[in-house]
C-alpha cells in the first residue's frame, strides 16, 4: 500500500460521459512527485500541440501531490492546469483552501478531463466514486450561489466545490476557478476552460484519511513547525496582518506598481496598508490544517461599497490591482472590487492589469467616451473600476473586447495602444517591479506561465545574512536586489529550484521553504516520514528541475522560444522617482543573464534542453516532441 | 549593564536610519527591545537574522551579537 497517496488518477471524458482509474505505480509517483509535474506529464501526454485552448481537445488537470494532506501547516495545495486561454502557452495556478485535500481524502491524487459535455454539468466526486450531474439550475450563478446549491443538492455541507462563475462561463480569458469564494486558481484563465467545457464545478468529498509512513514522526514535525510559526517573523507578519503586511514596505522601497507600472511609489499607499485595512477587517480565516491563518474576511456595512465576509478579503496582489496599479487610495472600494471578481469568478490581477491598461490608454486619449459608451476611465477613480468589472464580465462594449486579455484588446484596439500593454508569454504581471528585484524579473521572463510571482524567490529576503535562509541549496553570496550579474544568475537558477519544492508538492510558500518556517531538513524529513521514500533534498530538486524542463518543453512544442523570454518595455526605462529613481534593467546585461541561464541549465541558445538534460532527467520520452 | 550589538538594516528600513551601525542595549535585551530603541513597529520586519541563523522576536541578544533585519517585501 502506498503511503501519502492513493495511486489513483482519476480520467474523466466529459463526451462521453465516462470515467476510469489509473494507477501509474510508485515509480511514476516518485519520478513527478506532485502538482506541476502531474499537469505537465498528463498535458505533453495528451494534448496536441496547436489546439484551441477552449476547444474540447484542451486537458484540465487538478493535481495534488504525494504528500497534500498531510496535516502539516500549508500542505493543502493544489494545481489547476491545461494550456492557456490567455497565453496559449503552458497554464497553471494553485490554491489553497481545503480542495486538495478533499480530493485526496476521496481516493484521488489528480483529476485529467478531456471532452465537453453537451451540456453544463458538473462532477461529484465521493469515496473513490464520480457521477456526471446536471448543472443546469446552477449554470449563470455566481461562484457563492453556486457553491450553496451544490452543497445542497448533494445534501452535504462538508462537500468542497471548485467552481466557476459567470466569467468562466463567458469564457472570459481570465476567468478563475474559486474554492468556498476564499481560495482561487487565480491565473492563466483556467476558469475559461472549464467554461469551454461546459463544467461548471467539481465538488469532492471524501471520508478516509491519508495513511503515512510514520504518523507519529509526521506529528512531531507538524507540532515543531506550528511552534515554529508562532515566533518566525515572516509568518508572525503573516499571521497578524496578513499580505496587506506588504503594502507598507514595497511602497517604501520604491517598487509599489503604480499607474500600470509606471511609478513604484503611491501617494496613497498609508490608505492601502494593513493599519487602513483594520477598518474593513471581520475576521481570519485559514486553509486546511493551517497554523499561519494568513487568510483575511472583510465587512462595511456601506451603501456604495458594501463587503461581505463570506465573499473574500482583498490580498495584496488585489490591493496593488485595484489599488495602486490604478491611482485609488479608497480600500473599500478594492474590497468591492475584489468580492465583486470573486463572485464573477475573474483573476483580479489580470482585472487590475486590464483596469491601468485601459486607463492610461485614456489618458494619452488613445480611447475616449467614444469607446466607452461616454463613461470616463481615469486613474483614481475606483468607480470606473467598478464599472469596468461588470463590462467585462457582461461582455459589454469595449468589455467584450477587454474580456480577451490586455495583450488581445491592445491588438484589436490598436492606435498605439499596445506601449502601454505589459504582458510577458501573453500573461499581465503580478505586481512586483522588476527594476528592484531583479532575479524576480528572471522569474518573470522565464516562467512557463508567463509572468509569475511564485516562480522563485524574491531577492529582497536574502539580503546580507538573510542568504544563509539558502545556504541548504548552496547559495553562499548575499543577494543584491538591484543587480543582475553572475551572482544573480547563481540565485536565480538555485533559489527557483528551492523555491519550486512547493510548487511542486502543491505546499504553500507561506509556511514553508526558503523565507516562512519550515526549513528544507524538515521539509524534507516530513515527505520522508508521509511517503515512507528515502528521499533527499537532491532528489526532490531534481524533480522540480524535472518539472520545469517539462513546462519549457511544452512550451516549446507549441511554438514558444528565446524572444518570448522577456520583460516589459518599462522595466528597461529609468524608475522615475521614489528610492530607486533611475533604477533600470539594462537590457544587455538582462540578455546575457538569460544566455548564462540556458547554459547552465542545460539548454541550448535557442532555449531547447539538451539530450543530455533529457537523459539526466529521465526525460528522453520527450525528445520526439523537440522542435527541431 | 549595557551591550553593543551589530545591526544591518536592507532596503526600506535604511530610510532615515542607517545601513549598518553599533547599537547599545541594556544586557538581556531581546530584538523586540531593538526593534523599539529603532522606533521599528512589528509591521515593518520581515526577516530577522541573529549571527546568520533565523532569529525571533522573543530572542535574547548576547553583547557583540549580529542581527540583520529586512522589511516584508516578498510576493503574495
Amino acid at each position: 500500500m502506498p503511503f501519502g497517496y492513493n495511486g489513483k488518477i482519476l480520467h474523466v471524458d466529459l463526451t462521453q460521459q465516462k470515467w476510469h482509474v489509473e494507477e501509474p505505480g510508485e515509480k511514476w509517483y516518485r519520478t513527478y512527485m506532485g502538482g506541476s509535474a502531474f499537469a505537465s506529464y498528463y498535458l505533453l501526454k495528451m494534448l496536441t500541440p496547436g489546439i484551441d485552448p477552449l476547444s474540447p481537445e484542451n486537458v484540465l488537470v487538478f493535481a495534488c501531490s504525494v504528500v497534500t494532506g498531510a496535516p502539516i501547516s500549508g500542505w493543502n495545495r493544489y494545481t489547476v492546469a491545461a494550456k492557456s486561454p490567455l497565453t496559449h502557452a503552458f497554464g497553471e495556478s494553485e490554491a489553497g483552501g481545503f480542495f486538495g485535500p478533499e480530493l485526496k481524502f476521496a481516493g484521488f491524487d489528480a483529476i485529467v478531463i478531456q471532452g465537453r459535455a453537451a451540456t453544463p454539468t458538473y462532477l461529484f466526486i465521493k469515496d473513490g466514486a464520480v457521477q456526471f450531474r446536471d448543472a443546469k439550475d446552477v449554470w449563470g450563478l455566481d461562484n457563492f450561489e453556486t457553491l450553496l446549491r451544490i452543497q445542497a443538492e448533494v445534501g452535504d455541507k462538508r462537500v468542497r466545490v471548485a467552481s466557476i462563475g459567470p466569467a468562466g462561463e463567458r469564457l472570459i480569458r481570465f476567468a478563475n476557478v474559486s474554492n468556498d469564494v476564499e481560495h482561487f486558481n487565480g491565473r492563466t484563465g483556467m476558469g475559461a476552460v472549464l467554461g469551454s467545457k461546459n463544467l461548471k464545478a467539481v465538488a469532492v468529498r471524501g471520508t478516509q484519511r491519508m495513511a503515512s509512513a510514520e504518523p507519529e514522526k509526521v506529528k512531531e514535525i507538524a507540532r515543531w513547525h506550528n511552534a515554529r510559526i508562532k515566533t518566525h517573523p515572516p509568518n508572525v507578519g503573516l499571521t497578524n496582518f496578513g499580505t496587506p503586511g506588504l503594502v507598507k514596505g514595497l511602497n517604501a522601497t520604491g517598487i509599489l506598481p503604480t499607474r500600470n507600472f509606471r511609478e513604484g511609489v503611491f501617494e496613497g499607499a498609508d490608505k492601502l496598508n494593513a493599519d487602513a485595512y483594520a477598518s474593513i477587517l471581520h475576521s481570519s480565516g485559514t486553509c486546511w490544517s493551517c497554523a499561519v491563518k494568513c487568510k483575511r474576511r472583510v465587512a462595511l456595512d456601506d451603501e456604495k461599497y458594501p463587503l461581505n465576509p463570506k465573499w473574500g478579503g482583498p490580498e495584496y496582489e488585489t490591493i496593488a490591482a485595484f489599488g495602486s496599479m490604478i491611482g485609488n487610495d479608497n480600500l473599500p472600494a478594492v474590497g468591492r472590487g475584489n468580492q465583486l471578481c470573486n463572485l464573477y469568478g475573474l483573476d483580479t490581477v489580470s482585472m487590475g492589469n486590464v483596469t491601468a491598461f485601459v486607463m492610461e490608454c485614456f489618458e494619452n486619449g488613445i480611447l475616449t467616451e467614444k469607446d466607452t459608451g461616454g463613461r470616463t476611465l481615469n486613474f483614481g477613480d475606483p468607480d470606473a473600476m467598478l464599472w469596468l468589472i461588470e463590462e467585462v464580465v457582461q461582455r459589454r462594449g469595449i468589455g467584450d473586447i477587454l474580456a480577451e486579455g490586455v495583450k488581445t484588446a491592445a491588438e484589436r484596439i490598436g492606435r498605439g495602444s499596445e506601449q502601454f500593454a505589459f504582458t510577458i508569454k501573453g500573461s499581465d504581471l503580478p505586481f512586483h517591479d522588476g527594476r528592484g528585484k531583479t532575479g524576480m524579473a528572471l522569474g518573470y521572463a522565464l516562467s512557463a506561465t508567463g509572468a509569475d510571482h511564485i516562480e522563485t524567490p524574491h531577492d529582497v529576503a536574502f539580503q546580507g545574512d538573510g542568504v544563509a535562509k539558502l545556504h541548504a541549496v548552496g547559495l553562499l553570496d548575499p543577494v543584491e536586489p538591484l543587480e543582475t550579474d553572475m551572482a544573480k544568475v547563481r540565485f536565480f537558477a538555485l533559489g527557483q529550484k528551492a523555491w519550486g519544492i512547493n510548487n511542486l508538492l502543491s505546499i504553500c510558500n507561506f509556511t514553508s521553504v526558503a523565507i516562512h518556517a519550515m526549513t528544507f531538513h524538515h521539509l524534507v524529513e516530513a515527505v520522508r516520514a508521509v511517503t515512507g521514500w528515502d528521499t533527499s533534498l537532491y532528489e526532490i530538486m531534481l524533480a522540480v528541475e524535472r518539472s520545469m524542463v517539462m513546462s519549457r518543453i511544452f512550451n516549446l512544442r507549441e511554438g514558444f522560444g528565446p524572444d518570448d523570454d522577456k520583460v516589459i518595455r518599462r522595466w528597461h526605462e529609468p524608475m522615475p522617482g521614489g528610492p530607486i529613481k533611475g533604477k533600470k534593467l539594462d537590457e544587455q546585461e538582462f540578455r546575457r543573464a538569460i544566455e548564462v541561464f540556458y547554459e547552465l541549465s542545460g539548454w541550448d541558445p535557442h532555449g531547447r534542453p539538451t539530450f543530455g538534460k533529457l537523459v539526466e532527467l529521465n526525460l528522453e520520452w520527450l525528445q520526439p516532441e523537440m522542435p527541431r | 549593564m549595557t551591550m553593543r550589538v551589530r545591526v544591518s538594516l536592507y532596503s526600506a528600513l535604511r530610510i532615515d536610519r542607517f545601513s549598518e551601525a553599533e547599537v547599545e542595549l541594556p544586557e538581556g535585551a531581546t530584538v523586540n527591545d531593538l526593534l523599539e530603541k529603532l522606533n521599528l513597529p512589528l509591521q515593518d520586519i520581515g526577516v530577522v537574522m541573529v549571527n546568520a541563523r533565523s532569529g525571533t522576536f522573543q530572542q535574547r541578544l548576547q553583547p557583540g551579537d549580529r542581527i540583520t533585519l529586512i522589511p516584508p517585501i516578498g510576493g503574495g
